[in-house]
């Protein structure tokens, strides 16, 4: 039998699913890890839908930052091989050196594209992105400052998107 | 900035809805009892450490007050290996030691080592924790513990607590076996790729990266990497074992011990050619249900076999156990070298350790209230 807190569980992962899923896509920008992001912080949230269950989303969106970032933590020293890996040919190198946006994203630490997604995605204003990663509003206002100036230097093509004195 | 915007937008609409578990509703929930039961069971800890301690304090059994002192440098396997009761206290202090078995209780569903040196068990909370047994695996050395959910691989090192991710991907949406090589620095893993065709793989961790065949993914590599020891999930009388290109070779299991037969699954190389199994007999075999055992691998001259019980008392039902092998001695080559020690019954001492524990932390605590309540009573001037 479900009960009624099952129910409105399942009524918001119905209806946010899509909306957490775009948000997971940008902060990693990898389906699968998204797909991770996405259940690890759906399930905290199960966990505590009596305390939440008012407004889910924000505590949501939030385990999801947090989440991320851990993870980037724990992982950032590890590479992973297969074990077809040493018979296979190796890959030619890219010779398409122009980056698209998500590629650039790619090249920015978990904590600055986490930033950027939340200002410029989420639409966040600096005094909410720095309350929703536990941040100072300086810490947010300088870590936008050198994402941007790194998306500028490897992707100068993207410029225009960025503008050049934000 | 709103061309950024935009594009932001754009990228973001290229994300599919990414599918959710069905039934993780009902594994938060199951996750959020343990926690309550776990509150409830510290609070009635505190009450009956608080008596117990009062108890001790005045008939004054130093005895009962040092037990458990016993440990061995270096580390071994015990002789043998319990369940945890439902109350054993539940660590997140990942860094417990090196460690010489592993496995999933059956009890409290938690992941349980037991100290090399000392013999605790520790009942772990792990991040992302296992569900399913067989997905848990202890390193040779006890180092360090690797685990899968689905597709995600989890490792910790047990002396620091330090732990290292491997996200699900194409090549492995779901982990159905990990097992750790000879050195102790690769993970091998079994399971399913994205389009669900049976994938493998081998995870580096620490140490020079090393090639094997990939007949190892079959079971455990033997450190020459000649033979490669595999699970009989059939009652047979043999243990397999796969050469290169997957050719199985059978290891005779013997009829004595077992008239009917047995199951085998191997834990891990001891020794060059000394594969450690646990093996699982029906029952009115001489050695019944489920106990861990030493034998030769068959690339060595039937004359030279040998076959030890290891542990003859494990838990029983089905639960999989993962062993730190190099703790394993060298044979001596008479039958009477003691291949394990015994701990006595660290179970008991642990719960009266804790009890002392939790009677001083309770007491400390008060303590340090009463003197808060001095400060802040006391007149400002």
């Amino acid at each position: 039998m479900i009960t009624d807190d099952e129910a409105g569980f399942a009524e918001f992962v119905a209806g946010r699913q899509a909306a957490l899923s775009r948000t997971a896509y940008l902060l990693t920008g990898d389906h699968h890890l998204a797909q991770d992001l996405v259940q690890a912080a759906l399930l905290q949230a199960a966990k505590h839908w009596r305390r939440i269950h008012t407004s889910p989303e924000a505590y949501v969106r939030r385990a999801m930052y947090h989440q991320n970032i851990s993870w980037w933590r724990r992982r950032r020293h590890v590479t992973e091989m297969s074990l077809g890996a040493y018979d296979g040919a190796s890959t030619s190198p890219d010779t398409d050196l122009r980056l698209t946006l998500d590629e650039a994203l790619g090249h920015l630490t978990t904590k600055q594209r986490t930033v950027l997604v939340l200002r410029f995605y989420e639409d966040l204003t600096e005094v909410e992105t720095a309350r929703a990663l536990g941040l100072s509003t300086s810490t947010v206002k300088s870590t936008t400052r050198h994402a941007l100036a790194r998306l500028r230097t490897l992707a100068p093509e993207l410029a225009e998107l960025i503008g050049a004195d934000a | 900035m709103n061309d950024l915007r935009t594009t932001f937008r754009r990228l973001a609409d290229s994300a599919e809805p990414l599918p959710v578990s069905d039934d993780l509703w009902q594994r938060a929930q199951a996750s959020r009892r343990r926690g309550q039961v776990l509150v409830a069971a510290a609070v009635l800890a505190i009450i009956a450490s608080v008596t117990w301690s009062a108890v001790l304090l005045g008939c004054g059994d130093r005895e009962a007050r040092t037990a458990s002192t016993d440990t061995v440098p270096g580390g071994a396997i015990p002789s043998r290996i319990d369940d945890v009761p439902a109350d054993l206290p539940v660590t997140t202090d990942l860094a417990v030691g090196r460690s010489s078995v592993a496995f999933l209780s059956p009890t409290s569903m938690r992941p349980v080592v037991i100290g090399a040196e000392d013999g605790r068990y520790r009942q772990l909370d792990l991040p992302d924790g296992p569900t399913e047994t067989g997905k848990l695996a202890l390193s040779p050395d006890g180092k360090h513990l690797a685990w899968a959910v689905l597709g995600r691989i989890h490792v910790i090192d047990l002396e620091t607590g330090e732990g290292t991710f491997f996200p699900a991907n194409d090549e492995h949406r779901d982990v159905d076996t990990l097992a750790w090589t000879p050195g102790s620095d690769h993970l091998l893993w079994t399971g399913t790729d994205r389009d669900g065709k049976d994938s493998g793989g081998l995870l580096p961790i620490g140490g020079e990266s090393e090639v094997f065949r990939t007949s190892a993914l079959l079971g455990i590599p033997s450190p020459t990497n000649e033979l490669t020891a595999v699970s009989t999930l059939e009652v047979g009388d043999s243990a397999t074992f796969a050469q290169q290109r997957g050719k199985r070779v059978e290891r005779a299991l013997p009829t004595d011990l077992y008239p009917q037969g047995a199951t085998t699954r191997p834990l891990g190389w001891a020794q060059d050619h000394l594969v450690v199994e646990q093996v699982d007999a029906p029952p009115e075999s001489y050695v019944e249900g489920a106990h861990l055992v030493l034998l030769t691998s068959p690339d060595v001259p039937e004359s030279e076999w040998t076959y030890r019980i290891l542990v003859r008392d494990v838990p029983q039902d089905g639960v999989v156990l993962s062993l730190a092998v190099d703790l394993v001695p060298d044979l001596d080559g008479t039958s009477s070298q003691q291949l394990t020690h015994d701990f006595g019954d660290p179970l008991a001492d642990q719960q009266r350790d804790v009890s002392w524990m939790i009677g001083l932390g309770v007491a400390g605590a008060i303590g340090v209230l009463m003197g808060l309540r001095r400060l802040l009573r006391r007149p400002l001037r």
